[in-house]
C-alpha cells in the first residue's frame, strides 16, 4: 500500500524510523540514483548508490522541498560522481600527470542526466495510471518483444478495436500525471 | 509542446528504457541504513566475548584443546608503507580498536575514519600502533555501511614518512 503514499508522507515515516517506508523510498528512486553513476561511466556505481542513500538518510529531516526529492537525489548523485572522479584522478597520478583537470559535466552527460530525470518521472507517472492503462502501455511500449495487438486485446479482455482509443486516453492521463509530478519540459 | 509531439516523446522514452536497475545486494545494503540497526555497543560485545571465553574454557578443560586456527597473517592488509592490521573487510561486530604495524622512523601516527562520502568521522593522533574507537564515534556507525580508514606516519620533525592506502570495512547487518 505504500506505493500510493506521497514522498512527503514517506519521508515523515522514515524520520520515525519506519523501515518499510524507507524501503519504499529507495525502491521508488533506485533506478534514477543508480543510472547517474552509470551515465558518468563510474567504475563503482554500487558505492555511489550507497553514498547517496546514506546522504539521503542523514538529510531526511533537512529536506526543504520534499516534493522535489528526485532533483535533490540527482544533484547529490552528480556530486558524488564528480567527487569520486576527482579521488580516482588524484590517486592515479597527480604527480605524474599534473595537467589532469577536474572537468564538470560534459555536455553529453548533462543531456543524459536530463533524459534520465524525464524518464524516471514518466515511469512514476505510468505507475499512477489505473491497471488497464498501465497494462496496455507496458504491453505496447515496454515489453520486449512487443506482443501482437490480438494478444494484448485477449490479455486485457477488450475488443481489439477499442485498443486504439484506450491507448489515446491512457497517454493523455500519462501526460497529466507527468505534469502533476513536476516533469521537466522536454 | 502539442499533444502529438508529447505522445511521440513518451512512447520513444518508454521504448528506450535507459534507466539502470541496481543489483539486489546493493538495494539490501541501502535498506539496512534505516531501522536502527546500529551496531551493538562495545560493552555488549565485551560481555558476549567473556561468556564465550568462559564457556569455551570449560569445554576445553573437558575435551582437550582443539588445534589452533591459522594466525591473522592472511588478513593483514599490506598497502603503501603503513600496514593496516584491523579492522579489514566484513566484520561480525563493531571494531573496538584500530591497529597497524609500526614504521621505522615514525614517532606518531594520524588515524582517519571516513564515511563513504569522505566525511571524517574520527581523527586522532597517537604515538602507539593502535587506538581505541570511542563509544561516541562507535554509536554513529551503522551495519551494512562501508567505512574507510587510513593511517599516516610522521617523524620527529612532523614530516609524513608513510601512509597506508584507504582500507574498507563494514559490519555485517
Amino acid at each position: 500500500m505504500l506505493e500510493t503514499v506521497s514522498d512527503n508522507e514517506l519521508i515523515g515515516r522514515c524520520l520515525r524510523r519506519d523501515e518499510a517506508a524507507w524501503r519504499e523510498l529507495i525502491q521508488r528512486y533506485r533506478r534514477l540514483i543508480y543510472s547517474i553513476p552509470v551515465a558518468y561511466r563510474q567504475t563503482d556505481p554500487d558505492e555511489i548508490f550507497q553514498a547517496v542513500a546514506v546522504k539521503l538518510f542523514r538529510n531526511l529531516g533537512k529536506l526543504k522541498k520534499r516534493e522535489s526529492l528526485g532533483a535533490w537525489l540527482t544533484i547529490t548523485a552528480r556530486r558524488e560522481c564528480l567527487a569520486a572522479k576527482k579521488r580516482q584522478q588524484r590517486s592515479q597520478s597527480i604527480e605524474e600527470h599534473p595537467e589532469i583537470e577536474f572537468a564538470e559535466d560534459p555536455p553529453d552527460v548533462a543531456q543524459a542526466i536530463h533524459d534520465l530525470e524525464c524518464e524516471h518521472t514518466l515511469l512514476s507517472a505510468l505507475e499512477k495510471l489505473d491497471t488497464l492503462c498501465q497494462a496496455l502501455l507496458r504491453a505496447l511500449y515496454i515489453e520486449d518483444p512487443t506482443p501482437p495487438y490480438k494478444e494484448v486485446a485477449d490479455r486485457l479482455e477488450r475488443p481489439i478495436g477499442s485498443l486504439g482509443p484506450t491507448r489515446g486516453r491512457c497517454l493523455g492521463k500519462l501526460r497529466e500525471h507527468y505534469e502533476e509530478l513536476g516533469g521537466k519540459p522536454l | 509542446m502539442n499533444s502529438k509531439n508529447w505522445e511521440d516523446w513518451a512512447i520513444r522514452t518508454l521504448q528506450r528504457g535507459s534507466l539502470s536497475e541496481p543489483p539486489e545486494h546493493v538495494l539490501k545494503r541501502a535498506y539496512a541504513i534505516c531501522g536502527g540497526r546500529r551496531v551493538l555497543p562495545r560493552w555488549f560485545a565485551a560481555a558476549a566475548m567473556l561468556i564465550v571465553a568462559v564457556t569455551g574454557g570449560i569445554l576445553l578443560t573437558q575435551r582437550g584443546a582443539p588445534s589452533l586456527p591459522a594466525g591473522p597473517v592472511d588478513s593483514i592488509v599490506r598497502s603503501g608503507e603503513v600496514t593496516l592490521i584491523e579492522p579489514v573487510g566484513t566484520l561480525e561486530r563493531m571494531p573496538s580498536s584500530f591497529s597497524w604495524e609500526s614504521v621505522d622512523g615514525a614517532v606518531s601516527y594520524r588515524v582517519l575514519l571516513l564515511a563513504v562520502d569522505d566525511t571524517v568521522l574520527f581523527e586522532r593522533t597517537t604515538e602507539d600502533t593502535s587506538i581505541e574507537l570511542p563509544d561516541s564515534t562507535a554509536a554513529t556507525l551503522y551495519a551494512a555501511v562501508a567505512y574507510t580508514w587510513l593511517v599516516e606516519a610522521f617523524d620527529a620533525g612532523g614530516a609524513q614518512v608513510a601512509r597506508s592506502q584507504p582500507t574498507r570495512f563494514e559490519i555485517r547487518p
